[in-house]
């Protein structure tokens, strides 16, 4: 009984215990974020503040002069870009950013440090 | 009033970024209210009301007293448990694999020095 129970335990030890069904795969981050990427993202966000005229929205557009916003009408719009990119944009960089494109710029160099 | 009117632009611009700083800070703490943005919309559009409530009070007495009541209620209604960008401070990544510095200032975080390249 004992013999048998060494044999058959031995036979087992020789076969391979794991038998995966799946092949590991090694997980690595994503590709660091393109420009287009940020700016079509930026656009969508820029779209949801309610007094931005969405037919001027462009990359040169001033948020004052173009877009129709006055000073908190900005602060929002960099409100809904903050809460898009998961950032903190400063309150002494916020009041030197007068355009969209600045802005985007703004995000973008702040992913890249990710 | 003549006073404001007369005051140096220094006043005007301060005065200026503290209500932008104020606004902004007012729409993020009622953002971390909501779970849904528009739901918040109209909160949103109750806080723009208020501003825009004052918006032609320049006598400093009473901008004082409209900042003063404005602070005390926001900081009444401060989320207890605000959202944190992940990688901003106090952040859950916040300072997360900082590359390390290969400055003297921290012998131990160095790398192992290779003695063999320096006999040659």
């Amino acid at each position: 009984m004992l013999r048998n129970f060494m044999r058959s335990s031995r036979v087992l030890a020789r076969t391979p215990v794991v038998t995966r069904a799946w092949t590991p795969v090694r997980f690595y981050a994503a590709p660091p974020i393109s420009k287009d990427e940020v700016t079509n993202r930026a656009f969508e966000a820029l779209k949801t503040v309610a007094a931005l005229q969405e037919s001027k929205l462009d990359l040169n557009a001033s948020f004052q002069k173009d877009l129709g916003l006055d000073s908190l009408d900005t602060v929002e719009a960099l409100v809904a870009l903050e809460e898009e990119f998961d950032l903190e944009i400063p309150d002494k960089i916020s009041d030197e950013i007068k355009t969209v494109g600045e802005a985007i710029d703004y995000i973008y160099e702040e992913e890249r440090k990710l | 009033m003549s006073v404001v009117s007369s005051v140096s632009p220094s006043f005007s611009a301060a005065h200026r970024i503290y209500v932008k700083s104020l606004y902004k800070r007012a729409l993020v703490d009622s953002l971390n209210w909501y779970i849904r943005r528009d739901l918040w919309r109209n909160k949103a559009i109750e806080i723009r009301a208020e501003f825009e409530r004052n918006r032609n009070v320049t006598d400093p007495r009473a901008l004082a007293s409209i900042f003063e009541k404005a602070e005390a209620e926001l900081a009444r209604t401060q989320h207890p448990d605000p959202y944190r960008p992940a990688l901003f401070p106090d952040g859950t990544k916040w300072e997360r694999n900082i590359p390390v510095s290969s400055s003297n200032a921290v012998p131990a975080l160095r790398g192992i020095h290779d003695h063999e390249s320096d006999r040659s």
